[in-house]
C-alpha cells in the first residue's frame, strides 16, 4: 500500500514537473553559412536577423550562429552593405539543429574594393580595376586590352597590339608579369593578352617618367600583378568565343597553400578568311597557360610559384594552290617563364621581395619558302634574371626603396638563305650574308630612391637613382668576336603636391636607357658596337578628383631621345638617330558609381625623328596627333550590362613617293621622297557590347556579345604598293564589322 | 632594328585585309608608255644630235601629248642612278631643259654634264631624258637614261624583225611566241671593268623582252636570250587569251632592250570573232 502510494506521488511529481516543463519554448541551435550567388564565396561581416529581432555578424568564413533558438517558424533576413537585401522563412523542429547556406547576390551597382595599396606608386600610373574593365566593349573581356585605350597609347596599324607609347616604338615599352619582364603582352593582332586576365589582380600603366625601380626602355612600363589564388573553395569558369577558348581551375590544397591552373588556346584561323578575301590568307594560331602556387607559411611571409608562357605561330598560305608559285612562310613566336617571388613583411614594416626567374623565349623565328629562294631566321633567348626590393619606412615622412634589377639574356642566332644555283645574288656591299652566334646582353641596374612626405603629407617627393652596367658580348667561337660594357647613370625625380581636397600637381622627369635587341649587334644585319639608347623624360601634370570617383588629369610630356639605332649605309645600324616628342594629355575617370563606369582619354601630340646630326626632322612612323578614346559601360537590373567604345585616331604617316616609267627597264619606279610625307585617313571606330548573367546558387552563365566596327568603316592600315601608279591607290582596310559572341560558365 | 616587331605587321601587309589583287604588269589597261627609242642610243661627249621616238597607248584613243626635256641634276651620293628632283620637278622647270614637243622628235642635245655620274654595271654614264606624256587627265612621267658615247665601238638598238608563233590565234589555247632579231644591234660586245678581278673586260650584251598586251596573260612576265637568270631558257613567252573574251581587237607588244639603252618594239594585232 505504501509502495503504491509513492509511486502514484512520483508520477504527480514528474506530471507536474513535465507539465512546467513544457511551458517554457522547446529550442534548438540554428547555424549556417553566407555564400555570393554563384560564387560559393563566404561573405563576411553581414547581419543575420531573426525575426526582426538582434542579429549575429558573419564572421570570415561567412558563419553565423544562434545556440538556442524556439521551435517553430521564424523569419530569416540577411542584410550587409553591398549585398542585396534577402529575407526567408525557416522551421526549426524539436530535436533538430538547423544549419543552413544562404546565397545573396551582390548590389552591382555599387562596388567596395578592398585591396592593399600599391607599396610604391608612379607619379603618373592609371591602375585599373580587372573587374570593372573586362566589359569594355571591343576587349571580347581581356581586361588586358584596355591599355590601348588608355591616353598616352597610340593605336597600332591593324590593331596589332603593340604599345606605342608617347611616340616611342613599339619595342621601347617594358611589360612585368609579378616584376619579371616579358616579351610580348598580346597574341598575334592583339587579338588577346599573352597572360588571362581572369588570374589578374591589377593593372597599372605608366607611360614615361617612372622611378628608379624600372629601366632597360625608353617608352613606358606596363606592371601586371597575377592575384592570389582562392582559397575559399574550388573555382573556375570555362569560356568559348569565336576567338578562343580558355579554362581556369583554382582552390585551396592546404590552409596556407593554394594552386590556380589555366590554359586557353585559339580557333581564329578557322574564322579569319571569312574576313579576308585576299589570295594570300594568314592562318594565326596561339596559346597561352599558367599555373600558380601561393603559400604563406606564417603571417609575414608569401611565397609564389608562377609558371607561364605563350605561344604564336602565324602561317602564310595561298587560297589557291599554285605548284608554280609554291610560296610558305610560317613564324613561331613564344616565351616562357618560371619566377618565384618571396615577399616577408618585418616587424617594423619594412618588407623584402626577391623574384628569381628564368626563361626561354623564341622573339623571331622564321621560315620562308619563296618559289625557290629559302629564308630561315631564327632567334631564341635563354632569360635568366633576378629582382630584389627593400622598403625601409624609416621614419614617417621618409621611406627608403633599393633593390637591384638583374637581367641576364643568351641569343642564340642563326639566320640563312638558300637560293637556286643560276639566280645571282649579291651578298656583298650591304646585302645579307647567312650568320650564326650566341649573342650575349646582360644588364645588372642596382638602384636606390627616397620617399620624402612632407608638409602634413601634401608634399611628396621621390629623387632616385639607377646605376646600369651592360654588357654586350658575342661571336666567341667566330672571327669577330666582341666584348662591350657600358656603364650608364639614370636620376630620377617625382614630386606630387596635394594643393587642397580636390587639386594636386605634380611632376617627373629622369633619365632612361635601353640595349639594343641581340640582333641588332650581329654581324649579318646589324653593328656589334651598338650602344645604349637615351631619353630624357620630362613631365609636368594636374590632378582634380571633383568627386570620390571621379579623377580627372591632365599630363604635359616632353622626350628628348638621342643615339637612336637607325639603318646605316656601310655597317647596317648605327646609334646616330634623335628623336623628340612632345605632347598633352587628358584623362576624366568614372569610376563605378550607380552602375556606370568608363573614360574619356584624348592625347595630342608630335613624335619626330632624324636619323643623322644636321639633317631634317620628319615625323614619327607611328606619329598620331590626335587619339581619342570614349568608353562606357552601364550595369543593368537583373544580370544585364551594355556598352560602348569609340575611337577616333590620326591616320599613320606614310611615304607617297613620285612616280616614273623607267624607259631603260620597262618598268615602274618610285622615285625617293621626304620620308613620312603623307598621311593616311583618320581611323575611327564604334564598338559596342552586351552581357547577360544568369546567376543560380552555385555557378554563374553569362553570354555576351561584342561587335566591333559596328557601322563597318573602312579604316586605311596601309597602302598596298603596287608596280605602277594606277594600282597603287588601294589602301588596305582593317577589319569590318566583326560580331563576337562569347559564352562563359564560372563557378 | 627590332625585328619581332617588324615580322607582324609585315604578315599583315602582306596578307592585306581586303587590298585586291592588282591586274599582271603586262596587262595594258590605261595610258601607258610602251617604249621609249633613241637614235643613236647615244650621244657623243659633245653633244649631237639624237632622235627620241615615245611608243604610247592609249585604250581610249584620246590625243597623246609628249613633251621632251633633258635633266641637268646630277645625281647625288644617295641616289647614284637618278636625281629624284628630274622626276619631281614640273613640267619646264629650271631644272629640265626643253628639247621639244611631239610623239617623235629630232633634237640636238648639248654636251652633257658628266661630273657625279656614276657608271652602271656595264660602265656607262647616262644623262636623264625626260617624257611628259599626258592624254586627258592622265600623265605619266617617263626616264631615258641616254648613254654617253666614251670610248670604244658605238651601240646600236635591237632590230626586232618578227616574232613568229607556233599555231593560230585563238582565245583560250596558248600560244608560244618567238621574237627573231636581225643586225647589227645582235651579239653586240662591249668593255667594261671587272670589279671582282680589277680588271678590263669585254661581255657580249644580253636581249631582254618585254611583254605587253591589250587582254590574256603571259608565262613570263620578261624573257630574255640568257639562260641564266629565267626558269625557261630562251626568248620564248607562251600567251594565252581567255576563251571568253570579247570580240574586238587585242593588241600585243614584244620589247626588246639591251643593256646600255637601246630598244625595239615590235606589234601586233590580234582579232577576237
Amino acid at each position: 500500500m505504501v509502495a503504491a502510494v509513492q509511486r502514484l506521488a512520483c508520477a504527480l511529481v514528474l506530471l507536474v514537473v513535465g507539465a512546467a516543463a513544457a511551458q517554457e519554448p522547446a529550442t534548438v541551435p540554428f547555424a549556417g553559412t553566407v555564400k555570393e550567388k554563384g560564387t560559393r564565396v563566404p561573405i563576411p561581416g553581414v547581419d543575420v536577423v531573426l525575426d526582426g529581432g538582434d542579429g549575429v555578424l558573419t564572421d570570415a568564413d561567412g558563419k553565423f550562429a544562434f545556440p538556442r533558438v524556439a521551435v517553430g517558424k521564424h523569419k530569416v533576413s540577411v542584410r550587409g552593405a553591398g549585398w542585396v537585401p534577402a529575407d526567408t522563412d525557416e522551421e526549426l523542429k524539436p530535436g533538430k539543429r538547423l544549419e543552413v547556406t544562404y546565397y545573396v547576390m551582390p548590389a552591382q551597382r555599387y562596388k567596395t574594393v578592398v585591396r592593399s595599396e600599391r607599396l610604391v606608386k608612379q607619379t603618373l600610373e592609371q591602375s585599373l580595376d580587372v573587374d570593372e574593365i573586362k566589359h569594355i566593349p571591343g576587349t571580347q573581356g581581356d581586361a588586358l586590352k584596355s591599355v590601348q585605350t588608355l591616353p598616352g597609347v597610340a593605336r597600332a596599324p591593324f590593331g596589332l597590339g603593340q604599345l606605342i607609347v608617347w611616340g616611342s616604338a613599339p619595342g621601347d615599352t617594358r611589360t612585368y608579369v609579378d616584376g619579371v619582364a616579358v616579351p610580348a603582352l598580346y597574341h598575334f593582332g592583339g587579338l588577346r593578352s599573352t597572360v588571362n586576365s581572369n588570374l589578374v589582380d591589377s593593372l597599372t600603366f605608366t607611360p614615361g617618367g617612372y622611378n628608379a625601380e624600372f629601366g632597360r626602355g625608353l617608352g613606358g612600363v606596363v606592371e601586371v600583378d597575377t592575384r592570389r589564388p582562392k582559397d575559399n573553395g574550388y573555382h573556375g569558369y570555362l569560356a568559348l568565343d569565336l576567338l578562343d577558348g580558355s579554362l581556369l581551375v583554382e582552390g585551396p590544397i592546404t590552409k596556407t597553400l593554394s594552386f590556380a591552373v589555366a590554359a586557353r588556346r585559339s580557333w581564329i584561323d578557322v574564322f579569319l578568311p571569312l574576313f579576308t578575301p585576299n589570295d594570300l590568307q594568314l592562318s594565326p594560331r596561339y596559346w597561352d597557360y599558367q599555373a600558380e602556387l601561393r603559400w604563406r607559411p606564417t603571417s609575414r611571409d608569401d611565397i609564389e610559384l608562377l609558371v607561364f608562357g605563350s605561344d604564336d605561330t602565324v602561317d602564310l598560305l595561298q587560297k589557291t594552290p599554285n605548284p608554280d608559285l609554291a610560296n610558305q612562310f610560317h613564324t613561331d613566336m613564344y616565351f616562357h617563364r618560371l619566377l618565384v617571388r618571396w615577399m616577408h613583411r618585418f616587424e617594423n614594416g619594412t618588407t623584402l621581395t626577391f623574384t628569381p626567374s628564368a626563361g626561354y623565349d623564341s622573339p623571331v623565328q622564321v621560315d620562308g619558302n619563296f618559289g625557290a629562294v629559302k629564308f630561315h631566321l631564327s632567334t631564341h633567348t635563354i632569360a635568366y634574371n633576378l629582382r630584389a626590393a627593400l622598403r625601409i619606412p624609416v621614419e614617417k615622412w621618409l621611406r627608403l626603396d633599393v633593390g637591384l634589377d638583374f637581367e641576364g639574356n643568351a641569343d642564340p642566332f642563326d639566320l640563312s638563305f638558300e637560293f637556286p644555283a643560276n639566280l645571282r645574288v649579291p651578298l656583298a656591299g650591304g646585302g645579307i650574308a647567312p650568320d650564326g652566334t650566341t649573342l650575349f646582353i646582360v644588364g645588372a641596374a642596382p638602384w636606390a630612391q627616397a620617399t620624402f612626405t612632407l608638409l602634413d603629407k601634401r608634399l611628396t617627393i621621390t629623387p632616385g637613382i639607377r646605376a646600369q652596367l651592360y654588357h654586350f658580348a658575342g661571336y666567341y667561337t667566330g672571327d669577330h668576336p666582341f666584348q662591350n660594357e657600358y656603364w650608364v647613370f639614370e636620376p630620377r625625380l617625382q614630386a606630387r603636391y596635394q594643393i587642397n581636397k580636390y587639386v594636386a600637381v605634380k611632376a617627373a622627369l629622369g633619365v632612361y636607357h635601353q640595349p639594343p635587341d641581340a640582333q641588332s649587334l650581329s654581324h649579318s644585319v646589324g653593328n656589334s658596337n651598338l650602344v645604349p639608347e637615351t631619353a630624357f623624360h620630362y613631365v609636368l601634370g594636374v590632378d582634380v578628383d571633383p568627386t570620390p570617383t571621379t579623377h580627372v588629369e591632365v599630363v604635359g610630356f616632353y622626350k628628348d631621345m638621342r643615339g637612336l639605332i637607325v639603318n646605316a649605309p656601310t655597317v647596317h645600324l648605327d646609334n646616330e638617330g634623335e628623336g623628340r616628342v612632345y605632347g598633352g594629355e587628358l584623362l576624366v575617370r568614372q569610376h563605378l558609381w550607380r552602375g556606370l563606369f568608363g573614360w574619356l582619354s584624348y592625347t595630342i601630340s608630335r613624335a619626330e625623328r632624324r636619323d643623322h646630326t644636321g639633317e631634317d626632322w620628319h615625323v614619327f612612323q607611328f606619329d598620331q596627333t590626335h587619339i581619342l578614346s570614349v568608353l562606357a559601360s552601364y550595369q543593368l537590373p537583373r544580370g544585364f550590362q551594355v556598352g560602348a567604345r569609340f575611337r577616333y585616331v590620326t591616320g599613320n604617316p606614310t611615304t607617297m613617293n613620285p612616280w616614273y616609267w623607267d624607259a631603260n627597264s620597262g618598268n615602274y619606279q618610285m622615285a625617293p621622297a621626304v620620308l613620312y610625307n603623307a598621311r593616311l585617313d583618320a581611323f575611327q571606330q564604334l564598338d559596342i557590347r552586351f552581357d547577360k548573367t544568369f546567376t543560380y546558387r552555385w555557378w554563374k552563365f553569362s553570354i555576351y556579345l561584342d561587335v566591333q566596327n559596328v557601322y563597318n568603316h573602312a579604316n586605311p592600315e596601309a597602302v598596298q604598293f603596287a608596280s605602277r601608279p594606277e594600282d597603287v591607290q588601294k589602301p588596305i582596310a582593317g577589319l569590318p564589322i566583326l560580331p563576337v559572341v562569347g559564352v562563359q560558365g564560372e563557378f | 632594328m627590332r625585328m619581332h616587331q617588324i615580322i607582324l605587321p609585315s604578315l599583315a601587309l602582306l596578307a592585306g585585309c581586303n587590298g585586291g589583287d592588282f591586274p599582271p604588269v603586262s596587262l595594258v589597261h590605261s595610258l601607258s608608255v610602251l617604249a621609249v627609242v633613241a637614235e643613236p642610243p647615244e650621244v657623243a661627249m659633245a653633244g649631237g644630235d639624237v632622235a627620241l621616238r615615245a611608243e604610247v597607248y592609249d585604250p581610249m584613243a584620246r590625243p597623246v601629248a609628249v613633251k621632251w626635256s633633258l635633266c641637268t641634276l646630277a645625281p647625288d651620293a644617295r641616289n647614284p642612278g637618278l636625281n629624284p628632283d628630274c622626276v619631281v620637278e614640273a613640267p619646264g622647270g629650271a631644272d629640265l631643259l626643253a628639247l621639244g614637243d611631239g610623239a617623235s622628235l629630232a633634237a640636238t642635245l648639248p654636251a652633257p654634264r658628266i661630273a657625279g655620274l656614276v657608271p652602271d654595271g656595264t660602265g656607262g654614264i647616262y644623262v636623264p631624258v625626260r617624257a611628259d606624256v599626258t592624254a586627258g587627265e592622265d600623265h605619266i612621267v617617263a626616264i631615258y637614261r641616254l648613254r654617253v658615247h666614251l670610248f670604244g665601238p658605238p651601240n646600236h638598238n635591237p632590230q626586232l624583225v618578227t616574232v613568229t608563233s607556233d599555231g593560230s590565234f585563238q582565245p583560250g589555247v596558248p600560244i608560244e611566241l618567238r621574237p627573231a632579231l636581225a643586225p647589227p644591234g645582235v651579239g653586240e660586245s662591249y668593255v667594261t671593268f671587272d670589279i671582282g678581278t680589277q680588271m678590263p673586260k669585254t661581255v657580249t650584251e644580253t636581249i631582254t623582252y618585254s611583254w605587253l598586251a591589250t587582254a590574256g596573260t603571259f608565262h613570263d612576265q620578261r624573257t630574255d636570250d640568257s639562260d641564266e637568270t629565267t626558269d625557261v631558257p630562251g626568248p620564248q613567252n607562251t600567251w594565252t587569251v581567255d576563251a571568253n573574251q570579247p570580240p574586238g581587237p587585242v593588241h600585243l607588244w614584244v620589247v626588246a632592250r639591251d643593256e646600255r639603252g637601246g630598244t625595239a618594239l615590235l606589234s601586233t594585232v590580234e582579232e577576237v570573232r
